[in-house]
Formats: structure tokens, sequence, C-alpha cells
């Protein structure tokens, strides 16, 4: 899923940390929510809001029904303001690859979005269901199902799904950690073979404390 | 010219209540700001007072519109008609498009300022409205970013009333669970019908206003309305920024101003689009700029 460059909402910043929007960043969604809602009733029906994810987004036809009936759990026909920011931050969240934050940090939101029959507890059929909205790989999927389903029958309950996303959000870091260690050993062998290539250049300067300056970092 | 009463009536106010020698400066300011509340027709009213920004803002806003209803009451345009029909686009423009606000008040201003002999008043309102201008951009979008936001939204709008049905599913997906028969409303994909659950109900995709509920049901209409409305504020802003690129070329400003109301009066077209060769403001990723960086 992709967010539309150029359109409106690839010009918010959601937050890195907290994977929310800033005030001033609601506050011009609700103007551009305001401009949507034609008929003035704070909330968008299914045809408005099929054709404003089909124009930020490159989502299917089928995937826009599905979201609209995730986020209008009551069978209302229509989505409220609240509903369409959480929509905006998870595509936000996605297109920014911030994914298992967002769910880390809201994950009871998210956990009440899978939850769609309302009973508490969700299983892998849910988040197959909605995998290309929360990008959750089938590696982590296997993981949630055998090693988080405490309980046993085989759905998984909020505390559970909690410590999952504890789980996901620890290793993602330590993923990050990793990238970040590879990137500066990469950076550092680089400047060491640049040393090297330089150092036959150096020694030709015109005196020895040019040169040896050259090597004191 | 349409001032004089009201100067003289704050005047005459002023004179009677407070002191016998009154600084003519604080009186003409008086009355310019104590405007909207006299004049103004009563369905505005509560437009100024919910207004979200400071009562600075409040108080320019209706002022602006003040100014417009008083240049023009006696033409045949009625601004009241205006706020009864399309509330939703004045509350949009009234949060979104300070500019657009800014300009249509500039002229006003100036010829405004104008008219007071004294050279320290007119210092005075030059000062009232930049000091609006300057709280309400604080609160406000830049113009690049309101421009992107309404002219996506207008596209989106009039996908939703245009676009064309859904093409037929084949009638070997089709399963008849309604019992309606082959031409029955209960025909739905099957495919689709997966998703079905107990708390939720399929509903089968409407495209646009005009193939789901008809081209004259009151939704489609309001909402072809809506659209209107957003292009004709799209053709306004047009024009002006046409102003500020080639300011040697169109009209001066008050004329400007007064632009639509002249095409009104001709019956002309108020949808004609951008002059040829306009390419408009293409905005600029605001990013770290327009929107700065989030609360922590």
């Amino acid at each position: 899923m992709k967010l539309k460059k150029g359109s409106f909402l690839w010009y918010l910043y959601l937050d890195k940390l907290y994977c929310l929007l800033s005030v001033r960043n609601v506050k011009a969604l609700v103007d551009y929510f305001h401009l949507l809602d034609v008929h003035r009733k704070n909330t968008l029906n299914d045809i408005l809001f099929y054709h404003f994810l089909n124009h930020v987004t490159d989502l299917k036809r089928k995937q826009i029904t599905t979201v609209f009936n995730m986020l209008d759990w009551n069978a209302e026909g229509e989505i409220g303001f609240d509903q369409f920011y959480m929509l905006v931050c998870i595509l936000l969240a996605q297109e920014n690859h911030l994914g298992e934050q967002f769910i880390f940090r809201h994950s009871r939101p998210v956990f009440e979005l899978l939850d769609v029959k309302g009973e508490l507890k969700i299983g892998p059929a849910n988040f197959h269901t909605y995998n290309f909205l929360f990008n959750i790989r089938k590696q982590q999927l296997r993981e949630l199902c055998r090693n988080f389903d405490i309980s046993g029958d085989r759905r998984i309950n909020y505390k559970e799904f909690k410590l999952f996303t504890i789980f996901s959000m620890d290793k993602y870091q330590e993923r990050q950690k990793a990238k970040r260690e590879k990137k500066e050993k990469a950076l550092i062998k680089k400047k060491a073979s640049r040393q090297v290539n330089a150092s036959p250049r150096v020694s030709h300067g015109i005196n020895g404390s040019e040169s040896l300056s050259n090597y004191n970092f | 010219m349409e001032e004089k009463p009201l100067k003289a009536k704050s005047l005459g106010r002023h004179v009677s209540g407070k002191s016998s020698e009154p600084d003519i400066r604080n009186l003409w300011t008086t009355a310019t700001l104590s405007q909207p509340k006299l004049n103004v027709p009563l369905p505005s009213v509560p437009e100024v007072s919910e207004l979200e920004g400071s009562s600075l803002s409040g108080k320019t806003h209706g002022w602006y519109k003040q100014k417009k209803a008083s240049h023009y009451s006696d033409s045949s345009w009625k601004e009241t008609d205006d706020k009864d029909s399309f509330k939703p686009e004045q509350d949009v423009h009234r949060r979104s498009s300070l500019r657009s606000h800014i300009e249509e008040g500039d002229d006003d201003i100036n010829t405004k300022a104008e008219k007071p002999s004294s050279g320290s008043s007119l210092s005075i309102l030059k000062h009232t409205p930049h000091r609006a201008y300057w709280v309400e951009q604080q609160n406000r979008l830049p113009l690049p970013l309101t421009e992107l936001m309404e002219n996506e939204a207008l596209e989106i709008l009039t996908k939703a009333l245009w676009s064309e049905p859904l093409s037929q599913l084949p009638q070997g997906a089709l399963g008849d669970y309604a019992g309606l028969g082959p031409v029955g409303a209960g025909f739905q994909d099957v495919s689709a019908l997966d998703s079905l659950t107990t708390s939720q109900y399929y509903r089968s995709p409407t495209k646009s206003y005009r193939s789901g509920i008809g081209w004259d049901h009151f939704l489609t209409k309001q909402l072809q309305r809506y659209i209107e409305r957003l292009k004709r504020r799209q053709n306004k802003r047009l024009h002006v920024s046409l102003h500020r690129v080639y300011p040697g070329h169109t009209p001066s400003a008050a004329k400007y101003a007064c632009a639509p109301l002249a095409r009104r009066r001709r019956g002309g077209d108020l949808h004609e689009g951008p002059p040829t060769g306009f390419t408009g403001s293409a905005p600029t990723r605001p990013g770290t700029q327009a929107l700065p960086a989030p609360l922590a």
C-alpha cells in the first residue's frame, strides 16, 4: 500500500516516536475532512470514503470496502473524524515504515479494529484479512500464534497481543541497532580504505610532519 | 459613502456618553470595529461568534464581510442567500483560506484608509488589519497547502459525483441471495461474501452518487452545488494569483474585488477556467517549514 505522491496526506508529518500527528497537522486534517464532508454531518459515507482512498492510495476496491467495514464497526454506513484520523495515521505509518511502532504505540485501538466481531479475541484470519493495512509479516504471524497464544484457544486476547507488540518492538529495535552498527562498520571500513589509498600520496608530501599530521586522527 | 451615518452614530454616542472632547482617532477606530455588530444581518452573527480564532480575527472577518455587504447592497447579489445555501463552504473558507479574505479585504482596507482625513488614523488602520493578519496567519495553513487541499477535495468530490458505474459482474459469479430473480437487487458477488460477518453486512459498493442514488436525489444535488461553489472559489483564487503574477495585465485590485459581481450582473459564466498559459503555483513540499515538528 502506498500513498499517492504529492497528495495532501503525503505532506503530513507523523511523529516517529509517538506515531501521531502534531496539533497543527490534525487541524489541517480536520479542515480536509470538513471539505470532504459535503453533507455537513461530520461523517464520510461509503462513496466519499471510497473515492478518497482511491484517490490517495493504490488500494483496490475490495480492500477499500474492507477498510470501510472495519472502521464502520456499528454498520452506520458512515465514518466519523476519529476513524478517519486513525486511518490516516495508519496510512502514514505504513508510508514511513513505522508499522511495528504504530502497533506497539496504539495496541489497544489496533486490537479493537482487528477484533471485527467484538469477541475480544482475534484469530490469524483477522490478521490475514487486514495484513495489507498493518503489514504484519508471515513469520511474525507464525510467532504470534505459536508463542503468544498462552490460553491455547488458537486466538489472541488483548494481553497476548500486547505482549506480542512488545516483543516485536524489541526485535524491531534490535534490527535497527544491527543496521546502524553495520552502517558504522561499513563507514569505518571505507575510511580506513581511503586512508590506505591516500597514504602513498601523503608520503610524497613536502615534509615529514605534513604526512604525519594526516595520520593523527 | 455609506459609512457616514455609521460614523456619525458612533460619534454621537461617544460625545453624549463619555467625554466632551473625544479623540477623533479613537472614535473612528471604534466605529470601524463596531460596524459588524451594528449592521450584520442576523444569520451571519453566529458565524462570527463561532470563529475558532481570537476575537480580533473574528472582528476583522466580520468587518470584511460587512464591507462587502455594504458595497453591494444596491445590487441583486444577496450574501444571505449564499450563506443559507452553503454554510459549509463559508465555514471552510473561514477556517482555511485566510489569504482570500485578506485579498478581498485589502482593497477595502486601502479604500477605507484613504477616507479619514488625518494621517494618524490612517496609521492606526494600517496596523489593525495587519495585526489580525499575523494573528490568523499563526493559526492557519500556508496558502499552497490550502490550495492543494481544496483542489484534491474537488477532484475527489467530482469523481464521487460523476464516475462511471461498476462494470457488470459475470452472471456465473452471482448468486440470488435475496430471491429477487435475475434482475433483482439481491444479486451479489459471491467472493465478496467471504467477509460477511455477524456484526457487518456486505455493502455493494456504489461508485458514484449519480449511478447510486440518482441525479435528482437531494444529496446528489447538494454535492453538485458544493462542487460548483468550490470551483467558483478556485477560479476566484486563480484570478487573484494571476493578478499577483501579472499585475500590469489585470485590472486594479478594487475592480478585481467587484469582478464576480460584474459577471453576475452580466449573467456571465462564473465557472470559467484559468487563462491560457497560466499554470498556477505548484505547491512545494512544506515539510519542516509549513508544518512544524509535532509536539512532544
